[in-house]
């Protein structure tokens, strides 16, 4: 059979080759390569050089299953009986068993939880098609000089974007939009506030992903007077029918529907119900003063962001009348603005990274928590296996095997508790969401890649708190185990004494941290804020300046209302701001935040002056073209002392106005920021609008009154729709995120330390078993009951106090740091630290002596007769 | 009785009619030659291992060739004791079939 046509010799594919030579026995090697190699020559002279590989690789196939197939055979086998075996064990000792799966499925589920929280917010805006190339475009004020983000604006001028377009060849789209967030709108039938009203160019769909259920997109809202639906909305307003064709009044202005599109996802900055046409007066267009749009850039390649920013900023600097010279423009990434973008006036609060680090960090903690109590129970009950080593040993097993059996072991434990974790999520799912205020759903939790990332999780956990048990137990010597010499303690310690340590440290902070989060949390709702927030009812309403002082006489006819003030806005609600300057003197822009009150305001709100006085009733410092300003804003101003500001001029708002008075400081914002300048005027135009009327009320018969009050309103006419907010409430709601913290962080503590102390119970239901014998000896020869309890908690609290002494100066730096994010905070006191730490002693002392009492009480009869 | 496995059998008779030149890619040929049926070098190669086991064939090394490259081959050759099997085997064949009646198959 050999010379065969002298054709050249054609090599089968090598990296079969190199497997074959790997799996076959030596033996075997040359013989089956050779017969492989030649027959898939005679294949390839024939002509089937294709069909000739795929021959190849199903006989490399075919060899190795067959020479897998006793080996497959007999690991089904040893998996079977080793199943067995390890379901004996967890019947064995159920206590510990159920403490270690519990354990576990407990700090899966914590990580699961905080893994969906994390994942979401770092999936904001990363659904738009070719959102890698699209960017907002935001201003710097240099001249402002203020803390933080504080001279930064997410919002420019409205012909920034045709410009920019117009004039970089690299700009492919640019669109721009006007957000409001509270709009009256008015159907046929129905007629409602609406939130994330967006007037908005045409364009904006080809930046953004916005899919369009009907209605054509390229031409959807770019006539005036148009406007695009979600189905949400259409389905509130419309019903089943159609809306495309529909007239929908907004803000006293007709809108045709021309189309209807999707519910903006969840994980959006820009959340969208309405988008209208964005109409431009032909006066604005050219106004670069006005800032109030949203702009966003997509551009057609990849660009260098820094440089962009340059040719951009020194194009609009060139030409006069553009961009003023202490503005610049930066550009952000579209998929940065929820969690890297903290600017003033977002679309949308963004989010926290520092947050979600934290919140990641509780996760690993309370899993390294879980997979701890996983090592300690394993090694601590691993002399009751010590018997079962020796005879596979003695019978022929490898230590290798044994690695695997043990291994095995605790993958099948993580894999039933990650199943349980799975169960826990997914009924607590509805409490996640009233905790993080995201909407969770089943899909976020079982789909491909979650259960990918759970399935990877739960191997490192098997396999990573599953090692250290496997190679003590597999170390054991047969030889030692049959004498008895390893019987009592499994070896050494020290790793799960320092285990512990670890844990409690971990929980100990977790303690402190949650504490320290509350009372920042009550030391900002109980503060002194300077003016009086308790028994105020705010209720938005439009009142003239011609007849608000009748308006509120009118409120204040009913005996439970005992005052009224109008204003433009109120505490805790964002005020307007103004660039204002001192006259005389070359101050560029110093921002206030303005407020119109009325003379009763002052008293109402309870608001001290420092010098000068406050607005009176026909006095003249009171007339038109007064005004008073806080302390901050005369210190910002250059006065030393406040006496100094009185009589001065402030010029801002196209007017100038006279300092009549200083008003101690007040914080109207929370106190997570610093005061502000802030100025005070009266309504000074005739006809123009308040828009705020708050009202002090007798607590008593509350709903009687607020009755009352909503009848009075109405006969009024102030408005369309009747809301009021309780102001206390109101203010307190500025504090929502450090709330979600605090409750996270209880949430979280709590179940972590649940873990830990439940490992405390199974080490010692664990250590106490061991010493049955060595209680009753010591009882037979005159222990006390007391002395024995001293004796089996002392060791666990030395613990637990190292733990502790550990934990301390860690949380002490954490806290200080977190607490760097607020203006005004509270002090951290010695209290938190000794709440937790007898907390945490208490405890461990229970969990402890529940174990320690029983076989200290114990008859010694039964303990000397134990094994 | 002598029992072996359809494969074994097939093999075995391979490796007969082969005579001097049987060995891996050869058997493999020859089985497709005669019957028809492809078989895969792995399926070959599990009725010869039992084969050499038992007695019936002896496996030796052979020369290297270019085409296999530059791998010596393994030739295998039958046994007294295999062609005896073969014998026998035959026979209970013929035996049974002799026994079947007349167009039983056919039905």
């Amino acid at each position: 059979m050999t010379g065969r046509r002298d054709v050249p010799h054609a090599a089968p594919p090598k990296l079969g080759m190199r497997l074959l030579g790997r799996l076959l026995p030596e033996e075997e090697r040359s013989e089956t390569k050779g017969d492989l190699e030649e027959r898939f020559q005679l294949k390839v002279q024939e002509g089937h050089a294709a069909g000739a590989r795929i021959w190849f690789w199903f006989q490399i196939l075919h060899l190795v299953l067959y020479l897998g197939k006793d080996r497959i055979l007999w690991s089904c086998i040893m998996f079977k009986s080793n199943l067995i075996i390890a379901w004996r064990n967890v019947k064995k000792s159920k206590a510990c068993s159920l403490i270690n799966i519990a354990g576990l499925a407990i700090g899966l589920a914590c990580f699961l939880a905080i893994f969906l929280y994390v994942r979401f917010e770092k999936s904001y805006d990363n659904y738009h098609k070719e959102g890698d190339r699209v960017y907002r475009v935001a201003t710097i004020v240099s001249s402002l000089n203020m803390p933080g983000n504080r001279n930064r604006f997410a919002n420019i001028s409205a012909p920034a974007a045709p410009t920019i377009k117009e004039n970089f060849p690299q700009v492919d789209q640019a669109a721009r939009f006007y957000f409001r967030g509270r709009v009256l709108v008015r159907s046929k039938e129905k007629t409602f506030y609406e939130s994330n009203f967006l007037y908005a160019d045409q364009a904006l769909f080809n930046i953004l992903t916005i899919p369009v259920v009907k209605g054509n997109v390229d031409h959807l809202i770019d006539r005036p007077g148009t406007l695009a639906i979600t189905e949400g909305i259409a389905k509130k307003y419309f019903g089943n029918e159609d809306p495309v064709g529909k007239t929908i009044n907004a803000d006293n202005s007709d809108f045709e529907i021309t189309g209807v599109i999707k519910d903006p996802p969840r994980n959006t900055h820009v959340k969208y119900n309405f988008i209208a046409s964005l109409e431009i007066e032909a006066g604005a267009k050219e106004n670069w003063r006005v800032t109030n749009y949203y702009t966003y850039l997509k551009v057609n390649r990849k660009i260098d962001v820094k440089n962009f920013e340059d040719s951009i900023n020194s194009f609009l600097k060139g030409s006069p009348g553009k961009l003023k010279n202490d503005w610049t423009y930066f550009l952000q990434p579209l998929r940065d603005i929820h969690l890297h973008s903290d600017l003033l006036y977002e679309v949308e609060p963004p989010g926290n990274p520092a947050y979600l680090n934290i919140f990641s960090l509780i996760g690993a903690f309370i899993l390294l928590i879980a997979s701890v109590n996983f090592v300690n129970l394993t090694t601590a009950r691993a002399s009751s296996r010590a018997k079962e080593v020796g005879l596979r040993k003695v019978i022929g097993a490898q230590k290798r095997q044994l690695i695997k059996q043990f291994l095995g072991e605790s993958l099948i434990l993580s894999v039933l508790a990650t199943a349980i974790a799975f169960v826990l999520v997914s009924v607590l799912l509805p409490y996640l969401s009233r905790l993080t205020g995201v909407k969770f759903e089943l899909t976020d939790l079982f789909n491909l890649p979650i259960m990918a990332f759970v399935l990877a999780l739960t191997g490192l956990v098997g396999l990573g708190a599953g090692f250290y048990p496997a190679l003590v137990l597999s170390g054991f010597s047969p030889i030692l185990v049959f004498k008895g010499v390893l019987r009592a303690g499994g070896g050494k310690a020290a790793l799960r004494k320092s285990l512990v340590v670890v844990q409690f440290a971990v929980a100990v902070v977790m303690i402190i941290s949650t504490l320290l989060v509350y009372s920042q949390l009550n030391f900002m709702k109980n503060a002194n804020l300077g003016f009086d927030k308790e028994q105020k009812l705010v209720v938005p309403a439009r009142l003239s300046t011609n007849n608000y002082e009748s308006i509120k006489n009118e409120f204040l006819s009913h005996h439970a209302v005992k005052g009224a003030t109008a204003s433009s806005t109120y505490p805790g609600r964002g005020d307007a701001t103004w660039g204002v300057s001192l006259r005389g003197k070359d101050f560029s822009g110093i921002v206030f935040n303005v407020t119109t009150v009325d003379y009763d305001f002052l008293p109402e709100y309870q608001l001290k002056i420092a010098v000068g006085e406050g607005f009176t009733k026909g006095t003249s410092g009171s007339a038109a073209g007064a005004c008073l300003i806080n302390e901050t804003g005369a210190r910002v101003l250059g006065f030393d002392l406040p006496e100094r500001a009185l009589g001065s001029t402030l010029r801002g708002g196209g007017q100038d106005h006279r300092i009549i008075g200083v008003l101690k400081d007040f914080h109207y914002r929370g106190l997570q920021e610093k005061i502000d300048p802030l100025m005070f005027f009266l309504p000074e135009a005739k006809n123009a609008y308040l828009s705020v009327l708050t009202l002090t009320l007798e607590t008593k018969n509350l709903q009687d009154t607020l009755k009352f009050v909503e009848n009075k309103w109405k006969e009024l006419k102030l408005g369309p729709i009747f809301s009021y907010r309780f102001l206390d409430e109101d203010f307190n709601r500025l504090y929502r995120t450090e709330e979600t913290v605090a409750k996270i962080f209880g949430t979280f503590t709590a179940l972590g330390l649940l873990i830990a102390f439940l490992g405390l119970f199974g080490l010692a239901l664990l250590t106490t078993e061991k010493r049955t014998k060595e209680i009753g000896i010591r009882k037979v020869l005159g222990a006390t009951v007391s002395s024995i309890f001293v004796l089996l908690t002392r060791d666990f609290i030395r613990l637990v106090a190292v733990g502790i002494m550990i934990a301390f100066p860690i949380a002490y730096f954490a806290m200080h740091r977190w607490l760097q994010n607020f203006a005004y905070r509270t002090a951290i006191g010695w209290l938190p630290f000794a709440g937790a730490a007898a907390a945490a002693l208490a405890l461990s002392l229970l969990t402890v002596s529940f174990q320690a009492l029983k076989s200290a009480a114990a008859n010694p009869a039964d303990s000397i007769r134990y094994e | 009785m002598i029992l072996l496995s359809r494969a074994e059998e097939t093999v075995l008779l391979a490796i007969l009619g082969l005579g001097d030149d049987a060995y891996g890619v050869s058997i493999l040929e020859y089985i497709q030659e005669k019957t028809g049926f492809e078989w895969s070098l792995a399926q070959t190669y599990d009725p010869l291992k039992k084969l050499v086991k038992k007695g019936y064939v002896t496996k030796t090394k052979g020369d290297p060739t270019p085409e296999r490259g530059g791998r010596a081959k393994s030739h295998y050759r039958l046994t007294t004791q295999g062609r005896q099997a073969l014998v026998e085997i035959r026979r209970v064949q013929d035996c049974l079939w002799t026994a079947v009646p007349k167009g039983a198959l056919a039905r």
